[in-house]
């Protein structure tokens, strides 16, 4: 795929902190309809590479381009182009869930009844009874599917989520799968970033691998089994061969043979 | 923009002194509190400043003396305070995530951060320096003038004090990291109450 036709080019990425290179010439593109898939180990450069994708850290090296605008020289456009769910999203005590939306659609300057949608979202995850009370009184979960609820409400051609399962019960996560599935199903890109390898396989149609900063991997599950060079294998294996840890594996079957 | 920004800042406010449009006992209680408070300081001034007063020349200078430590003080007071609470709603605010991705261009994300933090750091100083100032209005029979200047720098002086302090943090934390800079605010603030401490103790008659 050209870039060109790309809803999200990443050229060259790369960010320093001192000396230490969190994130080193990093390439992807992503089409509109796609579900990529960010996975990486506990360090790897994953929440560095989002948090420049949200427009959150100014990289020191390459581009990002979101529609055919650069970060670097149209950073709203971009940002207007984005909804991004953060892992540990901060939303504001005491304000209620319904204000806390409004505020969200405010900031994008999204008009009345593009906003109207958030009630279908709300009632997706069983909140609209909890719309009017105050956040101070939501659980994590319920918070987290709130975050999502102002993401969805956008309805932004570039979705970048970050961990989006935690703390979401059985059934918000089911939902959570299938709306991602409905908004890819509608033209929209979403960048996921997860460590639930289960979650990347039913849902990415590309997977990229990130290790110390660099892209070990890219291309679909069965791109990725031939560079692991395990056809069959799922993307347990495949990730513990590419990320240098499989003899990890070695280790867990040595102690299920220790077990009594 | 601007507006939609002040937003959290505005209906958190309301839900936390009028939740659900109410007035509720808690926040009358904490306005009559509040009253009582400025009420006493305004008559303690009055019979301070009005003992001054009553004196000879010398008297009517002491309390001039007087009201302008007590604006400078203030105004200091307010420069630090403001520091302290700039480097954390600039730098470390927990919703830097969410306005950041969001939109918005810097110059209404510092004006956003001006206004809150200006109305965080000042609001109770001002609220209970207004019946000290006030009670000099009384004591020296101000004209009509005296009382809607008093208001205005009301105002205007946290504008100001606001406006410098956050111009000093993004200076230093250009140079330091937020935290760093955030501790050293801190411990120069500690200074400044120590070294007014110690010129109060050491004021010769």
């Amino acid at each position: 795929m050209s870039s060109d036709d790309a809803i999200l080019a990443v050229n060259g990425l790369g960010k320093k902190f001192g000396d230490f290179a969190a994130v080193h010439d990093v390439s992807f593109t992503m089409r509109a309809g796609a579900i990529f898939g960010f996975l990486g180990p506990n360090g790897a450069g994953k929440t560095t590479t989002i948090k420049m994708l949200a427009g959150l850290l100014k990289p020191d090296s390459g581009t990002i381009t979101i529609g055919g605008h650069t970060m670097a020289a149209a950073p709203l456009t971009c940002k207007g182009m984005t909804g991004y769910i953060p892992d540990r999203p901060y939303l504001y005590d005491k304000l209620t869930g319904h204000e806390f939306l409004q505020f969200m659609a405010s900031l994008y300057e999204l008009p009345a009844e593009k906003f109207a949608r958030s009630q279908r979202f709300l009632e997706l995850f069983d909140l609209t009874p909890w719309q009017h009370h105050l956040v101070e009184s939501y659980s994590h979960g319920m918070r987290q599917k709130l975050i999502m609820t102002s993401a969805f409400m956008l309805d932004a051609p570039l979705l970048v989520v970050d961990e989006p399962m935690v703390g979401l019960d059985p059934k918000s996560a089911r939902l959570v799968k299938e709306l991602f599935k409905e908004q890819a199903g509608r033209g929209r890109a979403i960048f996921l970033s997860t460590h639930s390898l289960e979650i990347a396989e039913e849902l990415c149609d590309t997977i990229a691998i990130i290790v110390n900063g660099r892209l070990r991997c890219l291309g679909t599950l069965e791109e990725l089994r031939r560079q692991a060079s395990r056809s069959d294998s799922d993307l347990e294996e495949i990730f513990l061969e590419l990320t240098g840890t499989y003899e990890l594996q070695e280790v867990i079957r040595a102690l299920r043979r220790e077990e009594p | 923009m601007k507006g939609a920004l002040l937003l959290p800042f505005r209906l958190g406010t309301r839900n936390r002194f009028f939740p659900g449009g109410s007035l509720p006992l808690r926040s009358i209680g904490l306005l009559l509190v509040g009253l009582l408070i400025c009420l006493a300081l305004y008559l303690i001034s009055v019979r301070t400043i009005g003992y001054f007063h009553a004196q000879n020349e010398l008297g009517i200078i002491l309390s001039l003396k007087l009201l302008q430590m007590a604006w400078l003080m203030l105004f200091a007071m307010l420069i630090f305070s403001c520091m302290v609470s700039a480097v954390s709603a600039l730098y470390l605010s927990q919703d830097n995530e969410i306005v950041f991705a969001a939109p918005v261009a810097p110059t209404d994300l510092y004006f956003m951060r001006y206004v809150t933090t200006t109305v965080y750091t000042s609001w109770m100083m001002m609220a209970f320096s207004i019946p000290v100032f006030g009670a000099y209005g009384r004591v020296f029979a101000a004209g009509p003038w005296f009382w809607p200047l008093l208001l205005f720098c009301a105002v205007a002086i946290p504008l100001s004090a606001t406006g410098i302090g956050m111009l000093l943090t993004v200076a230093l934390v250009n140079l330091f990291p937020a935290r760093r800079t955030k501790d050293i605010v801190v411990y120069l603030s500690l200074c400044f109450g120590i070294f007014i401490y110690l010129i109060f103790r050491m004021l010769q008659p």
